[in-house]
């Protein structure tokens, strides 16, 4: 009872700290559940859509010309398989208001129950049935997203080797549709849906040989392999995926459809661990100074019979009782949350999310950071036991709580800045847990700004393996490249410099079985290699880093690339991609070419002077158009959709570190003013005006922001790169070079310095109550 | 200054001065329609009872408390009225106080101490104040302990150290609450003589005490009771030698005022 007594009177007395502790904890639980959740329920709704779809282990695309039915006789009789089916499509370009789309889609027919319609409002299954008529496509959310595209538009259907004006179709997007392996807008290729008859008469067609077969293969029961390990064994006793243009397995479906979410969540996730450890430093310090300043009544405690174990308890119990209650909200708040936040993700995911919450994990995470809490109000009350109750009866406290005699200058010219500095370096100690508080924040803030910033730059994004060209020229015939490409370098040339110009096209090629993206270079010195050299000869290859370690291949290793045929090559040097999430491989035309591969049909060029692109592109189109596209790059490297995760991630951290400075200032301004009040009156009563000693207050704590935030800057220039690798490395990204410009420095650290200064000199408004009567000993 | 006393200028002047609290839903009157002015160059004590109000008294007129009413007058200004930011520019100016406690700013040195105080005088360059802060120190006996912070030092070089830091900037009036108030006697003494030194150099006190042994000290007395000046009693300067002959004339004017 006598501890309920005094846990509601401190409660009641220290209502400050209380609500501070609450409301850190809130947003901690808050987060923790919401991100949990979103994980979980995405991860459920792509396993839910792809049993719904009946999804299979690999899909397999291959165009009518390579299409071998006993290939696929073979498949099923092999002994890792328990059936395959093939379903016909036809493979087809898209232009969308004049504007050419990159991917390649495969029309289908309907069914329905394997493919369900969403909402108009994308809000979840519409359960309507009704196949698309005659002139009508269902596509995924997916594609809605990354072609910017709404019910109702008209897109124009293209063979896939031109635009040939003759055999464009014009059709009405008239539905929205879940398709799971490869509806997400993170997968280029996509599965589309139109009605019987338009299917027939153009799969009957064939029209310039663009008629595909999608071999859906399942695995049998029996088979334990993986998707990559059962493709690869399939491939090198069938040589199913090297007759195709490309596959795709069940996992790495699900891996590319979570991999946005999967990839923010993660970076919100170590932003949130940074955050439960300063929460845990600002709980300390309440602590510590608490028990400082409540010496003289934990005295009288003690002296009253009051024991220590009784006294931490009371600790115990309040902090954790604010804990809990922040936790408790925190996780009620995190349901509408956790829909919000699937909301945002859907466009993406392209399947409409269950929205459930992961009640136990969060649960067992919560419970794991509140025994952790109570580690350190138990190691921090430890002092408790250091009090004595007669020094505290007679006395109070120790006259000097300064734990330092480090003694900087005092100066007449910079008065108020050299008592702030005085005051900062007697105290050391007290403020070290601020110090760590605005390192860990000023770290994150500067990671996320350099990821921005190296988005947008485009030496970083080079360094990295991004190619970047602002001009970029697609040869539908690629016999016609040898004739034409240099006529199109002449057109630019007369409008600005080349910078850098690239030649290549791209594939699915096995290695050593494996099917990989393969870039082919006819200039493959142009390719940025981290380790080694360019495979120069045509018997060279490079790999990314991914590769090597998911194949265990090195430098130096002899291996078997196969398309059309086959040939040995060796790993000549390691490269940045994050083509395929970094699964891909790089050589030159020459190599590729003894697989049967017969030219590059991609030139890209990066120019100068950005100024004139149109009147480039119009110039090559008019002279080139019947058998190049021409697209442009003007402003951004990465696609819309990263540049807008990474400015919202870049929101989210920004948001909450200033939340998290306002709380800590608070809670330390509000302690340490306390604890000053009596040097505050004695500088009233010397004659310092409340403005300077408010001033002298704020520069405090502006000095401790730089100097956290310098730490901070120290820790993010040696180890931001090495974070976002981390995190970056399920995208491709091996190695990140992060783009540090002065500006990436300073506006994070300007920012938290500033909000460090504007705080602390509005806590030290109460310095105007604080009146000189203190002083007076009555 | 109008008001004379032996041709000496009032400094301060207070005028019906009242000051009240609020308690127990009701009001405590401290301070009840005070007339009292303090003289330039005057060592002026008041005394009186416990919670007779003297402290108030001294707070009031020195613009560390605000009075309920009345006014209490340094040449134009009116103290009660005064704007914060005047009060603070004329405790760096023209005032000086000491308190019973001490209380120096425990992170910084003794010359620290007394040198902040100095800073804020504008018109001082900083090279003056450390000049006359080391001549205050070595006045006052710190000169080898200048260096040390206060919880270093004994309660008697704090107390000394206050006054350094009282004066500092020359005020010209000097406030003291009960400065000898937590001193063991030896210290007691050497505050005294130092306020008594400081006195007899022309520095105008204004001292709160109900210590007789620093009564003596005053030229001027004045006796507070509930909250009302019953009695002043003037004196000549302090001489050592004529104490005891000055004790029994206090002792005899206090008895009459019932202490």
């Amino acid at each position: 009872m006598e501890i309920l007594t005094l846990l509601s009177a401190n409660i009641r007395r220290k209502k400050g700290s209380f609500t501070s502790i609450i409301l850190l904890m809130l947003i901690i639980s808050m987060a923790l559940t919401a991100f949990l959740s979103i994980s979980k329920s995405t991860r459920a709704s792509i396993e839910t859509a792809m049993n719904t779809a009946d999804a299979p282990n690999i899909n397999v695309f291959i165009m009518d010309d390579f299409y071998k039915p006993e290939i696929v006789a073979k498949v099923r009789n092999h002994s890792t398989v328990d059936r395959a089916e093939v379903v016909d499509s036809v493979a087809v370009k898209y232009s969308l208001n004049g504007t050419i789309g990159h991917n390649t889609w495969f029309l289908r027919k309907y069914d329905s129950e394997k493919f369900p319609r969403l909402k108009d409002d994308f809000s979840g299954y519409s359960g309507n049935t009704q196949k698309p008529k005659k002139g009508e496509i269902y596509v995924t959310q997916g594609i809605l997203t990354s072609e910017e595209c709404k019910i109702g538009d008209k897109i124009k259907l293209y063979p896939t080797t031109a635009p040939y004006e003759q055999y464009v179709t014009e059709m009405t997007v008239a539905g929205v549709v879940v398709e799971p392996s490869q509806g997400s807008a993170m997968i280029g290729w996509k599965q589309i849906f139109i009605s019987d008859e338009d299917f027939d008469r153009m799969f009957t067609a064939n029209t310039e040989r663009s008629n595909c077969h999608i071999a859906q293969i399942y695995q049998s029961p029996d088979c334990t392999l993986s998707d990559a390990k059962f493709e690869r064994q399939l491939n090198l006793d069938t040589g199913i995926t090297d007759c195709a243009v490309g596959s795709l397995t069940r996992e790495e479906s699900i891996h590319y459809t979570y991999l946005y979410t999967e990839i923010i969540v993660s970076v919100l996730m170590v932003f949130l661990i940074f955050l439960t450890v300063i929460v845990m430093i600002v709980m300390n310090h309440s602590i510590a100074t608490s028990i400082e300043i409540d010496y003289v009544n934990l005295g009288v405690l003690k002296a009253m019979g009051f024991s220590k174990g009784k006294i931490r308890a009371v600790f115990l119990l309040q902090y954790l009782l604010a804990e809990l209650i922040g936790a408790a909200v925190g996780f009620t708040l995190s349901i509408p949350l956790t829909g919000a936040f699937c909301d945002v993700f859907q466009p993406i995911i392209a399947i409409p999310n269950e929205n459930t919450l992961a009640v136990l994990p969060s649960a067992l995470i919560l419970a794991g950071i509140l025994v952790v809490s109570c580690l350190f109000i138990l190691l921090g009350t430890r002092k408790v036991g250091q009090i004595s109750p007669i020094r505290a009866i007679s006395g109070g406290r120790e006259e000097i709580y300064f734990d330092s005699r480090l003694k900087a200058p005092i100066s007449k010219r910079l008065l108020s800045a050299s008592l702030a500095l005085r005051q900062l370096t007697a105290n050391k100690r007290r403020y070290f847990g601020t110090v760590v508080i605005v390192a860990l924040l000023t770290f994150f803030m500067l990671t996320i700004t350099a990821l921005g910033d190296t988005v947008d730059s485009e030496s970083a994004l080079e360094g990295m393996g991004l190619i970047t060209n602002e001009i970029g020229v697609l040869f539908s015939e690629p016999e016609k490249y040898d004739s034409t490409v240099g006529g199109i370098e002449h057109i630019i040339e007369r409008h600005t410099t080349i910078k850098k110009k690239y030649f290549y096209a791209t594939g699915y090629v096995s290695l050593n079985g494996e099917n990989l993206y393969c870039m082919y270079y006819e200039n493959p010195d142009v390719l940025v290699i981290s380790k080694g050299r360019a495979p120069l000869y045509d018997n060279e290859i490079v790999i990314t880093p991914i590769v090597a370690e998911g194949l265990n291949l090195h430098i130096g290793d002899k291996v078997t690339i196969s398309k059309d045929g086959k040939t040995e090559c060796i790993i000549a040097g390691l490269f940045q991609s994050v083509n395929d999430t970094g699964r891909c491989f790089a050589t030159n035309l020459d190599c590729v070419r003894k697989i049967g591969i017969k030219n590059v049909n991609y030139a890209g060029f990066h120019v100068e002077d950005k100024s004139d692109l149109k009147a480039i592109q119009s110039e090559i189109l008019n002279t080139y158009g019947a058998y190049v596209e021409c697209e442009l790059n003007e402003d951004g490297n990465l696609d819309d959709t990263f540049t807008i995760a990474i400015n919202a991630m870049k929101a989210f951290i920004y948001v909450f570190s200033i939340v998290f400075a306002l709380v800590v200032v608070v809670m330390v301004c509000k302690k340490t003013f306390l604890q000053e009040k009596t040097d505050i009156g004695i500088y009233k009563a010397v004659g310092f005006r409340v403005r300077r000693l408010r001033l002298q207050f704020a520069v405090r704590f502006l000095l401790i922001a730089v100097i956290g935030a310098g730490i901070g800057s120290a820790l993010s220039l040696w180890l931001s790169g090495r974070v976002l690798t981390m995190m970056l490395w399920n995208i491709g990204v091996s190695s990140f070079r992060v783009a540090f410009t002065p500006m990436t420095i300073a506006v994070p650290v300007a920012l938290l310095c500033v909000c460090f200064f504007l705080f602390a000199y509005l806590m030290a408004g109460r310095v105007k109550r604080v009146d000189v009567k203190e002083l007076i000993t009555e | 200054m109008k008001n004379m006393k032996n041709n000496q200028k009032t400094i301060l002047s207070a005028k019906d001065l009242c000051r009240s609290f609020a308690h127990n839903g009701g009001q405590v009157h401290v301070l009840q329609h005070i007339d009292l002015d303090i003289y330039e160059g005057d060592f002026t004590v008041i005394m009186g009872a416990s919670g007779s109000g003297k402290s108030t008294l001294l707070y009031s007129l020195s613009g560390m408390d605000r009075a309920t009413s009345g006014q209490v007058l340094y040449g134009e200004l009116n103290i009660v009225k005064a704007k914060e930011n005047k009060l603070s520019e004329l405790r760096h100016t023209d005032f000086g106080f000491i308190f019973q406690q001490m209380h120096l700013v425990s992170n910084l040195t003794l010359f620290e101490n007394v040198a902040v105080s100095g800073y804020l005088n504008k018109a001082a360059s900083s090279a003056e104040v450390k000049k006359r802060t080391n001549e205050l120190l070595e006045k006052m006996g710190l000169e080898k302990v200048k260096s040390h912070l206060p919880s270093q030092v004994s309660g008697g070089e704090q107390q000394r150290c206050a006054i350094a830091r009282a004066v500092v900037n020359n005020p010209r009036l000097l406030f003291a609450d009960e400065p000898t108030g937590a001193l063991n006697r030896h210290n007691t003494t050497e505050v005294l003589d130092l306020l008594t030194e400081l006195n007899s150099a022309g520095q105008s006190i204004l001292m709160v005490t109900h210590d007789l042994r620093a009564a003596l000290r005053a030229n001027r007395l004045v006796y507070i009771e509930d909250g009302r000046v019953i009695g002043t009693l003037d004196l000549p300067p302090y001489n050592a030698e004529e104490e005891h002959s000055r004790e029994v004339q206090v002792n005899a004017w206090l008895s009459s005022m019932k202490w």
